[in-house]
């Protein structure tokens, strides 16, 4: 049997190769929609990222912990954090945290940026494969900003006694929701384009 | 001989393998990724995987966390005091976000994990596989027990200046299940039980 290698087309959920039956494709085997032309290609992942961006902002200005002992408050922000550990001494955990809260989320909006940009112009044309293992490399490493936030969350809830308190400041929920949209903007990212776009 | 068409889920490569494959890890030739595995024991090594892993859940969840004594005083953490705790003061967003991904996101992947190898186990194909399957797909960047367990490291050691931190025994259990989840996600592999509703469509179409 001759089969149009052109035609066929690959279930980004259950990863059958199914036959291009024009506009609308519906997986044979688990029903997903396949998109062959996404009508907003990009759009959506790029939506997402620039929430993520925008919500990291907050997360770098408000405090994420503050600490209250003896009555006298201390309000620290996710670097000044980073800081005082290394300062004190902790430098494996300072570089944990400098890692998950500063060096991933930066990292993941700048190679998705480059991703997005490099499927629409010509840039790095040749590193077709590289770009496979950065997407992929991104999404395993994404999760693991969330350090920080579960951090405060143990804190806060172990520690309201009498006379010390830590109470979960605003940034632990900016930097949350920014995690959480760089996850959605790497979800909506599709990778067939890296291909399409060679 | 009959021949099935593979498609790399990282590069689109298109590959041709024999229908009579059975054993045996297939990368693709283009960019390296492992395409099939087809380990023998699959299913047993899952099965007995989710339930050590539906266990240690439970335990988890039914013993102390983490003790914190500072002269005088002592509070105690349960697995999910934190939750609760961030609920309280109204913190909804991050209450919600540790609830998921530490609490709902696994416990749906264990009990689906279990729903599905246990039936397959015994020869018998659920009706759910292509819910279940698809579900596991989608929900795996959102289950972050891993990320959690480092995070609880790191707050143990922001503690030990402060007073004195006893584990209890939910925190063993919670580092057992995290290993066990690894585990799992290794040996897991969709695409045999994919075949099979493949096998049993075609079977339903002949009959």
């Amino acid at each position: 049997m001759e089969i149009d290698e052109s035609k066929l087309l690959r279930c980004p959920v259950c990863e059958a190769v199914n036959i291009d039956k024009g506009k609308h494709n519906r997986c044979r085997r688990c029903g997903s929609s396949i998109y062959k032309h996404h009508r907003f290609r990009t759009e959506k992942s790029w939506a997402y990222l620039i929430t993520a961006i925008i919500a990291y902002i907050p997360a770098n200005i408000y405090p994420m912990l503050i600490t209250e002992k003896f009555g006298h408050v201390e309000e620290s922000t996710i670097f000044g954090g980073v800081v005082y550990l290394w300062e004190h001494g902790s430098y494996p955990i300072a570089l944990i945290i400098l890692f998950a809260s500063i060096i991933i989320p930066i990292l993941k909006f700048i190679v998705l940026i480059y991703l997005l940009i490099s499927v629409k112009y010509p840039i790095g044309k040749e590193k077709k494969v590289s770009k496979h293992k950065l997407y992929y490399l991104m999404e395993i490493i994404g999760p693991w900003s969330m350090i920080d936030v579960f951090v405060v969350a143990i804190l806060a809830a172990l520690i309201h006694l009498a006379n010390i308190q830590i109470i979960a400041g605003t940034a632990a929920t900016a930097f949350a929701l920014s995690v959480f949209f760089t996850l959605l903007a790497a979800r909506a990212f599709d990778t067939r384009l890296i291909q399409a776009y060679k | 001989m009959t021949e099935k068409i593979l498609c790399c889920h990282e590069c689109d490569e298109l590959l041709r393998v024999p229908q009579t494959r059975k054993e045996g890890r297939l990368k693709c030739p283009r960019c390296g990724t492992t395409l099939l595995r087809q380990k023998k024991g699959m299913v047993e090594i899952m099965y007995a995987l989710s339930i050590a892993a539906a266990i240690l859940f439970l335990l988890t969840n039914y013993f102390p966390f983490l003790s914190f004594h500072v002269v005088g005083n002592t509070s105690h953490a349960n697995f999910m005091t934190s939750i609760v705790y961030l609920f309280g003061e109204k913190d909804w967003l991050i209450g919600i976000a540790v609830l998921m991904t530490t609490v709902v996101v696994p416990l749906i992947r264990i009990g689906l994990m279990l729903s599905l190898f246990g039936p397959i186990y015994h020869g018998i194909i659920p009706p759910y596989t292509v819910f279940a399957l698809k579900v596991l797909s989608h929900s795996l960047p959102w289950a972050m027990l891993d990320v959690f367990l480092v995070g609880v490291f790191v707050s143990m050691v922001k503690l030990v200046k402060m007073g004195t931190i006893i584990p209890g025994l939910s925190l063993w259990a919670f580092m057992v299940m995290v290993f066990v989840m690894a585990a799992m996600q290794v040996v897991f592999d969709p695409q045999p039980l994919w075949e099979k509703v493949d096998e049993r469509r075609r079977e339903r179409e002949l009959a």
